[in-house]
């Protein structure tokens, strides 16, 4: 490609700034033109994520041992020492790849949107930079520009495209999210007040050479804690997570593909980006004299565990998904809390694989909701004799999402758990307690999905869905390319394993130099 | 001389509108627009010729003028460049507001022109008396100003209270003025820290009521409560007016009396002995959370999105007062950057309002629902603006709050931080309102949704405001250096 390597992440960035003008370009009563013009533009975000992936292979990235690549770094704003600083590496690589396809899959899900499409799409638009901008910055102040850049369109995309309770939702997924900027702005402002006069106190490769507060843990802690707050609001951690039923629910189809593929990962993207190894002396040990990661590790075990009962409890297909996040996230949480090899890899890899399935989930759901009109399970029925092409890949997209061998959700849970099960125990104690309640996890999935999949596809063929059309050209082609990765990724993980391994090793080894792997 | 050419053109609009027939008032107000327009760009080459901050270098020596009356420094005629802008924004819209058209503007123009030319000698000013004067004659003008729609009940009842509440304010500010001129002997502000700390009661309260003569301009709580009748009573050109220039005004009247305490902090002089006695921060502490936490409860109850507004702006007030309490370098920039951002989101989003009540002539909250799918345009700037005074990035409002809450931080004393803190919380509930209106414009169905669309230049107007507060957010470093740029020199005050 043209783009030189210092220029990548800027141009997988903002070139949805240009699809946003030139959708504001075209007049109101072309609704295909800009759908199309909006997809064209997303398309080109993904050819450049799939670039800087490839790029990143042929770099030696996989063995570079968690360098840095793409680097571009200016001055912006001298006065607050505040710079234009983008790099990525193999965590941000599989995190941009990931942005890049689910938002082009997801537009295409978004066809079937006929009110207000020029907004629509210049929201989405929007979206898309503040997503993409978050994987890239490595500048702090930069990185909550684009993390606050996400709010406002998301806010619009639910409020005004959402389901029957979309202002609700709106609001309240808002209102968590801005709590959780309020507390990462002060956290920040902490952080400018100590560097300022060293004169890089936004620079993040700076701040964990320093590790902040170092000298002061208690406001290491307070630190290190609102930052954790702001994540776990987007992860949703337990018992931050309410917002997310509501706000996945009530989200049209392609909104809630990006909620649930990317907006959670970046509460996870920044645990392992700013909290691990910046604050590296609370994550490795005591808060209110409990050892931080044990925290962690509960809270994920919780969100494990009542994620999957909630998501048994429920009656609405969607908000079945929706909980299934929650659970799903809580592996990540726990695999980031075990801290090793296997577990951080784990992590990341759930994180890429829940991306994918419960993308995938939520396009399937969408895909019926087109014809039914309505999401309760219960009365739903034979669905699978109806559509059989559809049938097939909900399978894969279910199974993906229950662990089965052979797919990708198989290798990233396994390897959390065998990560979390041979813990130091002097990181995380009672590791193998943990892990066995954990795995009591595993089985409610597979209730829950299975009892889903049961009531919704199988059985008898009943009536009133009597004459419902497959899946159509545009459905199979927003869920081939997911499912396909769903197998690929199960066969072969190895491929995904490495983009993001040397990364995850480097941070261990900063935050336990002596401790073997 | 820049005050000199605005007095030209003041009278050169009244002589215009001599000249005219009736009829043809509208020419009165495109003189005035030229005129301004070609201050303007006189001020802006003066300073900026050789680069922001240039006009440092030109003007190596502030010239005293008037045995010292007034002075011409750079703080002083950026000033003026702010107050010429904000009269030529108004000026502008005021040719295209409907409710203003027919009658005589003559007037209108050459009565907003004298207020201008009195912003200027306020941020000139050195001395007591000649600010006293400068602000009753910004005064005067905005009293008729307000009323200018005569048959209007609202516009008239809105003038009254202003002259009335303008009339306590200036009387208190003479007294307060009178005490400071018996205690230092003249009335020049420098000699002001001459007063030996023994005398600190009477001054102290001398500077009070000269503050609330001065909180009345600025909007501060206690003295606010004009502020909410007067701007859903004026014309909305004007009210913009009032809450950009006016407002500014008070602000550059404080920061020429404080002025000196400003230069003894970057200079490392001693701060005089009587301030160190009186102790204003805590009063200014005060004042500013109390003004801005004021401002934002009360605006969380508006309907009507003019009164909105008005306690939006004075929110704003409280959060530039912030800057009071520290009284250093930070703050002084903090303020100036805080007035040119102000200066853009707030006139925009009066501006904005002001084509909606062109097109529905309503401006109550209601009329509002669903104005997304009426002025997709006007909805989108106003929805920027509001993100802007909320500091929401990447808007420009974003970075001027940073600056401030930074400054406070920066300054790290426990008061300055319990402020900030107050600061931060503030914004937060001020969400709740901006947010509000631009839930109710996007999300909201209305039972009239006719559509209408502001006039190519109207929207073009809006459009170059929204691209500013865009671009004040990306080009921040030279405004930065701008502001940094003012001296603040003793010496040659």
């Amino acid at each position: 490609m043209l783009v030189p390597d210092s220029l990548l992440l800027t141009f997988v960035t903002f070139v949805p700034l240009v699809g946003l003008v030139a959708v504001l370009c075209i007049p109101n009563r072309l609704p295909r033109a800009i759908h199309w013009t909006s997809a064209m533009f997303s398309a080109l975000v993904f050819v450049l994520s799939c670039d800087v992936l490839v790029r990143y292979f042929l770099q030696g990235g996989p063995t570079s041992g968690g360098r840095f690549f793409f680097i571009l770094q200016m001055n912006w704003i001298t006065a607050y020492h505040i710079q234009y600083y983008m790099g990525a590496d193999g965590l941000s690589v599989s995190l941009i790849f990931l942005t890049g396809l689910l938002s082009f899959l997801a537009c295409f899900a978004a066809f079937n949107i006929t009110k207000g499409v020029k907004g629509f799409h210049a929201m989405y638009q929007l979206l898309l930079i503040g997503m993409m901008g978050v994987f890239c910055a490595k500048d702090l102040f930069l990185f909550y520009v684009f993390w606050e850049l996400m709010l406002l369109p998301m806010y619009f995309l639910i409020g005004v495209w959402g389901g029957p309770r979309r202002e609700y939702a709106a609001i309240k997924f808002f209102l968590y999210t801005l709590v959780g900027s309020v507390l990462m702005l002060l956290a920040m402002l902490a952080l400018y007040c100590q560097y300022r006069e060293a004169g890089r106190p936004f620079d993040m490769e700076y701040l964990l050479s320093q590790q902040p507060f170092a000298a002061a843990l208690d406001i290491q802690q307070l630190v290190f804690w609102a930052f954790f707050i702001c994540f776990a609001i987007k992860i949703p951690m337990f018992p931050f997570h309410t917002w997310l039923p509501d706000a996945h629910v009530e989200a049209p189809t392609a909104i809630s593909v990006i909620l649930a593929g990317v907006l959670l990962k970046m509460g996870a993207y920044g645990i392992l980006r700013i909290n691990l190894p910046m604050f590296a002396a609370t994550t490795t040990g005591l808060t209110l004299g409990i050892p931080t990661l044990y925290i962690i590790a509960i809270f994920g075990l919780i969100n494990i565990i009542y994620g999957a009962l909630c998501a048994m409890a429920q009656t609405d297909f969607k908000k079945l998904v929706a909980y299934s996040s929650v659970s799903h996230m809580g592996y990540v949480l726990l695999g980031i809390a075990a801290m090793n090899r296997e577990s951080m890899n784990g992590a990341v890899f759930q994180m890429f694989n829940h991306g994918l399935s419960s993308g995938m989930l939520f396009l399937l759901v969408g895909v019926i909701y087109d014809r039914a009109h309505h999401r309760e399970i219960a009365r739903f029925g034979g669905l699978g004799v109806q559509m059989p092409r559809y049938f097939a890949l909900a399978v894969i997209g279910f199974f993906a999402s229950l662990g089965l061998p052979g797919l990708n959700g198989f290798i990233s849970e396994v390897m959390v758990f065998l990560g979390a099960f041979r813990a130091n125990l002097d990181i995380l104690p009672h590791a193998r307690a943990i892990t066995l309640c954990a795995s009591i996890g595993v089985v409610l999935t597979a209730g829950y999905i299975l009892w889903c999949m049961q009531r919704v596809y199988l059985g008898e063929a009943k009536p009133e869905y009597q004459g419902f059309p497959d899946a159509n050209a545009r459905e199979i082609f927003t869920l081939a390319p997911l499912a396909a990765l769903c197998i690929f990724l199960g066969v072969y993980p190895i491929i995904a394993l490495r983009v993001f391994d040397g990364t995850m090793v480097s941070l261990i080894r900063f935050l336990y130099p002596t401790v073997g792997m | 001389m820049p005050i000199l050419l605005l007095c030209v053109i003041a009278l050169l609009v009244i002589m215009v509108d001599w000249f005219l027939p009736l009829k043809r008032s509208f020419y009165t107000g495109a003189v005035a627009l030229v005129c301004l327009v070609v201050t303007a760009g006189v001020l802006i080459v003066f300073l900026f010729h050789g680069g922001p901050g240039a006009a440092h270098e030109a003007l190596h020596k502030p010239i005293p003028i008037f045995g010292g009356r007034l002075i011409l420094d750079t703080l002083g005629l950026f000033f003026t460049l702010f107050f010429v802008l904000a009269a030529l924004a108004t000026a502008w819209v005021s040719l295209r507001t409907r409710s203003l058209r027919g009658g005589r503007a003559g007037e209108y123009y050459a009565l907003l022109m004298l207020a201008t030319v009195a912003m200027s000698v306020v941020a000139a000013s050195r001395d007591f008396i000649v600010l006293y004067l400068a602000i009753e004659t910004i005064s005067l003008p905005c009293y008729v100003l307000v009323g200018y729609q005569r048959r209007e009940r609202l516009a008239t009842e809105a003038s009254l209270k202003y002259i009335l509440y303008g009339a306590v304010a200036s009387g208190t500010m003479l007294y307060g003025i009178s005490f400071i001129y018996g205690l230092s002997g003249t009335t020049l502000i420098p000699d002001l820290y001459q007063i030996g700390p023994e005398k600190a009661a009477a001054a102290g309260v001398g500077l009070i009521l000269l503050l609330a003569g001065l909180g009345f301009k600025m909007a501060l709580v206690p003295f606010h409560s004009w502020c909410p009748d007067v701007y859903e009573g004026a014309p909305t050109p004007i009210t913009a007016y009032l809450s950009v220039a006016s407002k500014g005004a008070g602000f550059i009247a404080l920061v020429r009396i404080a002025y000196p305490l400003f230069c003894a902090s970057e200079t490392h002089l001693a701060i005089p002995a009587l301030i160190e006695r009186i102790n204003p921060v805590t009063l200014f502490w005060v004042l500013s959370a109390a003004t801005m936490t004021l401002g934002n409860l009360v605006a969380v109850w508006q309907t009507n999105v003019k009164r909105l507004l008005a306690y939006s702006s004075i929110a704003h007030a409280g959060y530039m007062a912030m800057a009071f309490t520290l009284m250093n370098k930070e703050a002084f920039e903090a303020i100036v950057i805080y007035l040119v951002v102000y200066f853009v989101m707030n006139l925009g989003a009066f501006f904005t309002v002001l084509f909606i009540e062109n097109a529905t002539r309503r401006c109550d909250l209601d009329s509002y629902r669903g104005m997304i799918r009426r002025s997709p345009l006007l909805s989108v700037v106003l929805t920027i603006f509001l993100l802007s005074l909320l500091g929401i990035p990447p808007t420009a409002g974003f970075l001027a709050k940073f600056k401030l809450f930074g400054a406070l931080i920066k300054a790290a004393s426990r008061p300055a931080i319990a402020l900030a803190i107050v600061g931060i919380a503030n914004t937060v509930v001020s969400a709740y309102f901006y947010l509000k209106v631009v839930k109710v414009m996007v999300l909201d169905e209305g039972e009239d949704e006719t559509p209408f669309a502001a006039s190519a230049l109207d929207g073009a107007l809006l459009v170059v405001f929204a691209v500013a507060v865009f671009a004040l957010f990306v080009f921040w470093t030279p405004i930065q250096h701008m502001a940094s740029t003012i001296p603040l020199d003793l010496t040659q005050f």
